[in-house]
């Protein structure tokens, strides 16, 4: 599939850039941004979190998911729900019952929707999402399209958080914990088997992978950390409504993902943090924003099918062709063995 | 003591049409044994059902005095049983060396850990290397599999196959698909390396007769979903029915 490349071998080494760079972006953000735009960087570390999550299915182990906000939206739910039952139990404690739930449901769909594949799966996902959209209107402790409000009181631990800096430090934190586990899973023998699966689920059961735990696994994992950032979300903005559960997230998270590109590690990261600077600025100009987003991915996919990660590679092959030199060998491999459609040898059988 | 495959008046239909009917079959330890037939008469068939990944509409598969009928595909390559395809499957957005680990990985009789760093396995990276020499394929350890040549492809697949360090080893057509220079030297090495690793179960499906020859010590022919005929090579090729089957069907 074009859209994923090879895993890269940079990633096993890439655990101290990445906490790095996240200890880097913490401390420069505030620097220069404050207020409005700061809080957009908060809800863009969110989403860089819910991007790397959708990336652990759709791109490591290939299962295409319509219904990610199903999972986004149980986080942010546990959150006021446990907030609203349970008011002195920490921040830290309710994002990781979020986490679990959404997991548990996660792998519990995925057992019964993995019987099925490929598109048939996908729209099973979004029907989950709906439905659960759905018992937000129907079960009254959900409140409909009310839904709660006041989370920013929730304390993290001891104290609850009282200012946008706070708030951003906090989320950036969680998100940074969150993403270096992940990359510990893309740099483990589990992760090179979630890839095993993805190219080729055949191989990768005669190799003795459980083709089913894998995706089952995926599919959990996936939804534990969407079901975190849903929370950061919601904590964020202290609301929470049927609106976390809405197809839209679900679109816009792969969206996310696509302008990103899942060729490398850190590729939905990046096109979360595009997609989310783009609608806030497009929103301050434009009525309907989103119509733009669309314009903006529609280029994007035409001029850089792999996502913004694949540019500085466009870039240098562009270069090449300017200064003239030739382009380098497919491969090794199409140089030097002759190609295998030569004659079949004719005495067969004897 | 028992043979290491046993298969039990196995049937395989597809939509009611079947595709293999009440086959019997032992192959013993150390056996090297392979199936012909033409075009369509179950051969691969039979051979997913070994494997795992086709099950029997009736019938029972056992290996190893286990019966195995319901197991799946991955549990039965990590209790030591490793294939090719007759189209080589490999994971091609993998290097050539990645692919290796990952069956050295099994060979080692290890699962995938999420705690386990696969750059830190030097063990099992040191199997897969091994592997790669002697493949022949050191020079395209870098390569991404899904661009490497048909024969490499095929080449690889084997070699993985056999890095996985299977009881049964199960090559569905290993030439197939090859030149005549690349399938000759193929056999060649499959040979080479059958005689060092004596112990090793081995079947096969081929129409390439050399194949058969060089490798297999037991043939059974197969018509229309049925096993027709068995013996040595030599009888099985020479036989009138053999003859009469592939006569103007044969894969040219």
């Amino acid at each position: 599939m074009n859209l994923i490349a090879r895993y890269s071998p940079t990633a096993t080494k890439l655990g101290l850039p990445l906490v790095a760079g996240f200890a880097v972006v913490a401390v420069l953000v505030p620097v220069f941004y404050g207020g409005s735009p700061l809080f957009t960087w908060t809800t863009a570390a969110a989403w860089v979190l819910f991007a790397m999550a959708t990336s652990v299915m759709f791109g490591w182990t290939g299962l295409l998911s319509f219904g990610q906000a199903a999972f986004f939206g149980v986080g942010a739910y546990a959150m006021a729900l446990l907030n609203t039952h349970v008011p002195d139990m920490p921040g830290l404690v309710m994002l990781a019952v979020g986490a679990g739930a959404a997991g548990l449901l996660a792998a519990l769909f995925a057992l019964f929707a993995l019987r099925t594949s490929g598109a048939e799966f996908a729209i099973l996902t979004l029907v989950l999402a709906q439905v659960l959209w759905l018992l937000t209107y129907r079960v009254p402790g959900l409140k409909g399209e009310d839904g709660f409000h006041g989370l920013f009181a929730i304390k993290i631990w001891n104290e609850p958080l009282t200012s946008d800096l706070e708030l951003w430090y906090y989320t950036i934190a969680v998100v940074g914990v969150c993403c270096w586990l992940l990359w510990l899973l893309y740099r483990s023998t589990a992760g090179m088997a979630m890839r095993a699966v993805r190219d080729d689920p055949w191989r990768a059961a005669a190799l003795g992978i459980n083709v089913r735990r894998v995706q089952v696994g995926a599919f959990g994992v996936s939804a534990a950390f969407s079901a975190v950032a849903g929370a950061l979300v919601a904590q964020g903005q202290g609301v929470v409504g049927p609106s976390t559960l809405a197809f839209s997230i679900s679109g816009e998270v792969l969206v996310a993902c696509l302008i990103g590109g899942m060729s490398r590690f850190a590729g939905p990261m990046l096109g979360a943090v595009v997609l989310i600077w783009v609608q806030t600025l497009l929103s301050n100009v434009f009525h309907d924003s989103n119509v733009f987003v669309g314009l903006l991915l529609l280029v994007i996919v035409i001029a850089l099918p792999k996502g913004l990660v694949s540019l500085p590679d466009k870039v240098r092959g562009v270069r090449r062709r300017w200064s003239g030199s030739p382009p380098p060998p497919s491969g090794p491999a199409s140089a030097e063995r002759p190609s295998s459609d030569g004659p079949i040898p004719a005495e067969s059988v004897r | 003591m028992s043979a290491l495959v046993v298969l039990d008046q196995v049937t395989k239909a597809y939509q009611g049409v079947p595709a293999v009917r009440c086959v019997d079959l032992e192959v013993e330890r150390g056996e090297r044994l392979a199936i012909i037939g033409p075009n369509g008469a179950g051969k691969s068939t039979l051979f997913g059902m070994i494997a795992g990944e086709h099950r029997p509409t009736s019938g029972s598969v056992w290996f190893d005095g286990k019966d195995v009928t319901s197991q799946r595909s991955s549990r039965r390559a990590t209790s030591g049983m490793s294939r090719t395809f007759q189209v080589a499957r490999l994971v091609s957005t993998m290097t050539v060396r990645e692919n290796l680990f990952l069956a050295a990985l099994t060979g080692q009789r290890r699962g995938v850990r999420f705690w386990d760093a696969f750059a830190k396995r030097a063990d099992v990276w040191a199997d897969a290397d091994a592997a790669m020499v002697d493949a022949g394929l050191a020079g395209d350890a870098d390569t991404v599999a899904g661009s490497l040549a048909q024969g490499a492809r095929k080449t690889l697949e084997m070699a993985m196959a056999i890095v996985q360090r299977p009881r049964l080893l199960l090559l569905d057509e290993p030439t197939a698909g090859m030149g005549y220079e690349d399938a000759r030297t193929a056999t060649a090495q499959l040979k080479r390396l059958l005689d060092v690793r004596r112990d090793m179960t081995i079947i096969l499906t081929a129409h390439d007769m050399e194949v058969i020859h060089s490798v297999a010590e037991r043939v059974v022919l197969m018509a229309n979903g049925e096993t027709v005929l068995e013996g040595t090579p030599h009888e099985v090729a020479e036989h009138a029915t053999t003859k009469a089957l592939y006569l103007g069907q044969g894969d040219s």
